[in-house]
């Protein structure tokens, strides 16, 4: 499903140290996989997941994409593949925070290019209520929970039923109990509708709740459990 | 791969709903942005009206002293640029021509003139006038009606009667009272003359029209006589109808052309009178009007500057639709569409404004909002909100959207 070959993420610093971000990496994750790459703080694993969901590009290397290499397209083409093959979820949330929760959810919709075989406000209001948060849906986010915001993300992860989800510490900004209620969601994802779901986490507890874990460190793998 | 920009049909109504929202959001703001197009936009509309007036003043003006008229003068009127010529002629033509205009097809009337400045004495008063030696004909043509007394026949002019039609100011100057003057004698060139007639105002003058309302209308064959010199400085010929005029005047010139060159004397119909004077008009308003321009292109540089601030502002905002799936292009027309609004209604209350100006104003001068102006006003703050929104929309387009997403 997800192929990295020889992927390098380099920084310039001041013209003059090269940083390596990440150094020749080799990755591959199948279909309907549930994944979890862990590593010390500032090895790479973010930047590898935004390389993975093509939000960065490489600085050498290739990424294949149901056997399809994504790092040459053009930016149209990887727009695309951002909002329907993949779905992103932020440690930040990142959700807007002039639109509401249902808004925040249509996002993708919106920037769809292809003709949509569902109502998407019913498909939204369907995830907001699987999500445990229906009635939230025309607050807008500050005035919702770190949980409640960080469902509303997943739902619009969701809204064009991407077959990749790719969450980036989803409870990093969340306590114990919050956390857990993300990370058994994402699990359903994966073990009920079968997507592939690639989660970021330094928190080796979460981790073990996966069925592969990936080590990082310095910009490499360095082992699978 | 070619991709439409749009293909559901939500996306039009969320870019819309978007930008109203982020105006909304800032409203002091975008007040304040748009105050330079609004001002731009006021004062170039209402320039514009100003001038419209002016022209339409000008044009009613003459209309109103009789329509589809042709003038014979001596010399040129008009310059080689389309102005008025500052050389005057001291030719003038003779009782043959005369006799020769009237024998044209398509002239209904042919009115001579001698025009003289003179001096008026009456009631031990002195007044400087213009006399107007013309036969009966004139005042149908001018469409001059009498107020009080009468106008001169026919017979008045053909007994050489020593009778004169006084224009309302003049006579107001002289007597004081218009409807006093009537059967007053007065002395023009050293002879008695009898008033017989005052006529209606017509207003006018000033604006490079002839001032009507201060001539003195005394039969031809009088100031002749008295003179001893037969000449005549203007015909004033009337065609049956708009469509005659340009035969008319191609008639005029074919006569005079037999006994002069083309350099001695002009053949000019009322709409070239005026459009030559309305273009004068012009050339001050567009001045006017540029200068107001300038404005429009401050106001569009406020924008700019606003819409630089929001982009960077909005960073991540940007990141994060990129990172669901937004094109460049639809970064970009999201900001372009925000820039042609804030600018669009700047425009809009500009024109508002100017309406309303417009309104009040017509009591005391004749400002005229025409449709031209309305588009333009649109057009403009249109064009303005794409050009001086595009730098800043590019900018956003461009961000790279890992960059923008990790932007605090
Ligand atoms: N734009 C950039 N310029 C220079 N260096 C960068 C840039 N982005 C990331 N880095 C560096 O690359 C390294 C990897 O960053 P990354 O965000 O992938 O770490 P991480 O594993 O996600 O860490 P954390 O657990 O703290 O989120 C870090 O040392 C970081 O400083
Ligand atoms: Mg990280």
């Amino acid at each position: 499903m997800i192929r990295l070959k020889n992927v390098s993420k380099v920084y310039q610093i001041d013209n003059e140290i090269t940083f390596y971000a990440l150094k020749k990496v080799n990755l591959e994750i199948k279909k309907s996989e549930f994944v979890s790459i862990v590593g010390p703080s500032g090895s790479g694993k973010s930047t590898l997941m935004h390389i993975i969901g093509l939000l960065d590009r490489p600085t050498s290397g290739q990424v294949f994409i149901n056997e399809k290499e994504v790092s040459k397209l053009s930016d149209n083409e990887i727009s695309d593949i951002r909002n329907q093959t993949v779905g992103f979820i932020f440690q930040q949330f990142n959700l807007i925070n002039k639109l509401t929760a249902l808004e925040n959810i249509l996002i993708p919709t919106i920037y769809c290019r292809r003709k949509l075989n569902f109502d998407v406000k019913a498909r939204a209001l369907d995830l907001i209520k699987k999500f445990n948060i229906a009635g939230k849906e025309n607050s807008y986010p500050n005035k919702l929970s770190g949980g409640q915001q960080q469902r509303v993300a997943i739902a619009r992860a969701l809204i064009m039923d991407p077959p990749v989800i790719l969450a980036d510490e989803p409870t990093g900004n969340l306590d114990s109990k919050n956390g857990e209620i993300i990370l058994d969601l994402l699990k359903k994802l994966n073990k009920e509708e079968k997507r592939t779901v690639i989660i970021v986490t330094h928190d080796l507890d979460i981790a073990k709740k996966t069925d592969r874990i990936i080590k990082i460190k310095d910009g490499q793998i360095i082992g699978y459990e | 791969m070619v991709r439409l920009l749009v293909m559901n049909k939500n996306y039009f109504l969320f870019i819309i709903k978007n930008a109203f929202s982020d105006l909304l959001k800032n409203k002091l703001r975008a007040f304040l942005t748009t105050l330079g197009i609004v001002i731009g936009v006021s004062s170039v509309v209402l320039l514009l009206a100003f001038g419209l007036g002016l022209k339409q003043y000008i044009a009613d003006q003459f209309n109103n002293l009789g329509t589809n008229l042709v003038f014979v003068l001596p010399g040129q009127v008009f310059n080689r640029s389309g102005g008025f010529s500052s050389i005057r002629s001291s030719m003038t033509f003779e009782e043959k021509d005369f006799q020769n205009l009237k024998k044209a097809k398509k002239a209904i009337d042919v009115v001579p003139i001698f025009q003289k400045t003179t001096l008026v004495k009456a009631l031990g008063k002195e007044q400087a006038a213009t006399l107007y030696g013309t036969s009966d004909e004139i005042f149908a043509v001018r469409n001059l009606i009498p107020k009080y007394g009468e106008v001169f026949k026919k017979t008045d002019l053909e007994k050489k009667s020593k009778v004169v039609v006084m224009g309302p100011e003049i006579a107001e100057k002289i007597f004081d009272n218009q409807e006093l003057a009537v059967n007053q004698k007065i002395r023009i060139e050293d002879q008695t003359f009898k008033v017989i007639g005052v006529l209606e105002s017509k207003g006018g003058g000033g604006l490079g029209g002839p001032n009507l309302d201060t001539f003195l209308y005394i039969p031809y064959k009088t100031i002749f006589n008295i003179t001893g010199k037969k000449n005549f400085t203007t015909f004033l010929l009337k065609a049956e109808s708009e469509k005659d005029i340009e035969d008319l005047k191609k008639e005029a010139k074919e006569i005079m052309l037999k006994r002069y060159k083309e350099d001695d004397f002009s053949v000019a119909d009322s709409k070239e009178i005026i459009s030559t004077i309305q273009s004068i008009f012009s050339v001050l308003n567009m001045v006017l009007v540029g200068i107001g321009a300038v404005s429009l292109i401050v106001g569009g540089v406020g924008i700019m500057n606003i819409m630089y601030v929001s982009v960077t502002e909005r960073t991540r905002e940007i990141g994060i639709r990129r990172a669901l799936g937004a094109l460049e292009k639809d970064i970009l027309f999201q900001f372009l569409f925000e820039s042609i609004l804030l600018s669009l209604i700047g425009g809009i209350i500009g024109l508002a404004i100017s309406c309303l100006i417009v309104y009040f104003v017509r009591f005391f001068f004749p400002a005229l909002i025409d449709i031209k102006s309305v588009f333009l006003a649109i057009f403009v703050s249109s064009a303005i909100g794409i050009f001086f929104g595009i730098f800043p929309a590019r900018k956003a387009a461009r961000l790279s959207p890992i960059e923008a997403i990790r932007y605090e």
